[in-house]
């Protein structure tokens, strides 16, 4: 446990969670309609740590994993991130085309048509888990399009480090698991939202 | 092992790593004389007039992270005039469709390059840019710094 998570207050982090909860329960919904199969979300988790301790807590620098995520703005800035193993990426993919995964070209992870269904799974899952909350706290939250990526999970966190890095020495987000036994998938769902945007989520609530 | 933002002096036998590097650059610079060599795992370019009254976070800039990685490796026996550079990352792995504005990448890039300028420290090797995350470690026993990818061959510089 980072030394600035004890910063932050019980109620404060408890509101979070909360948002994260609400978000990740429409997210997990949509998945299931997508999947065809129920879809559960754990406990979420709300961290505020120093920069340089992020990866390392989200599974290692080196961790190759898939990443689709979102940048958002509006009344909130920050990122929404997919962060997928490649099977479980791939099983996604297989079930929302309902055919095997093609060929993909050389040097990339998939072919063009799978990682627009990937990125489209992502695309309404993030979107429901935003929306969620944007029905909640009654601010304006606008995703752009998803990208999507094969890498080094420090490459791909690097994007929201920088965000956070700009205003502060720590980072904050809301990790919560997706997880489905009939599906075989597991993966994480991550809400970075910027350090003026924690506040502003606060304020929307009235606990500030 | 130097994270995002951090800054580390190592000597044969220790090796420096920075791991997983998107945007963020590690620069090395080291004395091959003395056998000296410190590591900085830059995430932003320039401090502006963005660092708060607390100096504890310098290293997360190129500037003034650079200075303080010069002094750094200076201060454990390198001598000013040996100093040499090595740097890789500045990747743009996720090419995000809302801004309008230089890849950070870019960015970090050509403030590290002129933080060395400036500084009059010549850059033996580098391996920058490119759309593809990066792992580095430099051994400061023959100074010779590995850049490797997800996909591909590791490279020596």
């Amino acid at each position: 446990m980072s030394k600035t998570d004890e910063n932050m207050d019980i109620l404060k982090k408890d509101v979070f969670r909360e948002i994260a909860n609400i978000g990740a329960g429409h997210a997990s919904n949509a998945l299931s309609m997508l999947l065809e199969c129920p879809v559960k979300q754990n406990i979420p988790e709300v961290q505020l740590v120093h920069l340089e301790d992020m990866t390392e807590l989200l599974g290692g620098p080196e961790r190759i994993v898939v990443g689709v995520g979102m940048h958002i703005s509006g009344s909130i800035r920050g990122y929404l991130l997919a962060i997928l193993d490649f099977p479980q990426a791939e099983n996604i993919i297989e079930m929302v085309r309902n055919q095997p995964l093609e060929k993909a070209p050389e040097g990339l992870p998939f072919s063009p048509i799978d990682e627009s269904a990937l990125k489209e799974s992502v695309n309404i899952i993030g979107g429901s888990y935003l929306t969620a909350i944007s029905q909640m706290t009654g601010l304006e939250i606008i995703p752009t399009t998803p990208f999507a990526t094969m890498e080094m999970l420090g490459a791909i966190l690097n994007l929201a480090l920088v965000q956070a890095g700009q205003e502060s020495d720590t980072v904050m987000y809301f990790k919560s698991g997706l997880f489905s036994s009939e599906a075989g998938f597991a993966g994480d769902l991550l809400l970075i939202p910027d350090q003026q945007s924690y506040q502003i989520l606060l304020q929307s609530l009235g606990c500030l | 092992m130097v994270n995002i933002a951090q800054m580390r002096i190592a000597r044969p036998p220790d090796q420096l790593y920075a791991l997983g590097l998107g945007s963020c650059i590690g620069v090395v610079l080291y004395d091959p004389q003395r056998k000296i060599a410190g590591m900085l795992h830059v995430l932003l370019p320039a401090s502006e007039d963005a660092l708060p009254a607390g100096q504890e976070h310098r290293t997360k800039f190129a500037d003034p992270g650079l200075l303080d990685l010069r002094e750094a490796v200076i201060r454990n026996g390198a001598l000013p005039g040996n100093l040499r550079a090595k740097m890789a990352g500045g990747a743009e792995v996720l090419a995000v469709s809302n801004g309008t504005e230089d890849s950070i990448g870019r960015r970090n890039a050509v403030e590290c390059l002129r933080m060395l300028d400036q500084m009059k420290i010549p850059i033996d090797g580098k391996d920058l840019g490119g759309k593809v995350g990066r792992s580095i470690r430099f051994d400061p026993e023959n100074n010779v710094l590995h850049v490797k990818k997800i996909i591909g061959e590791e490279r020596k510089l």
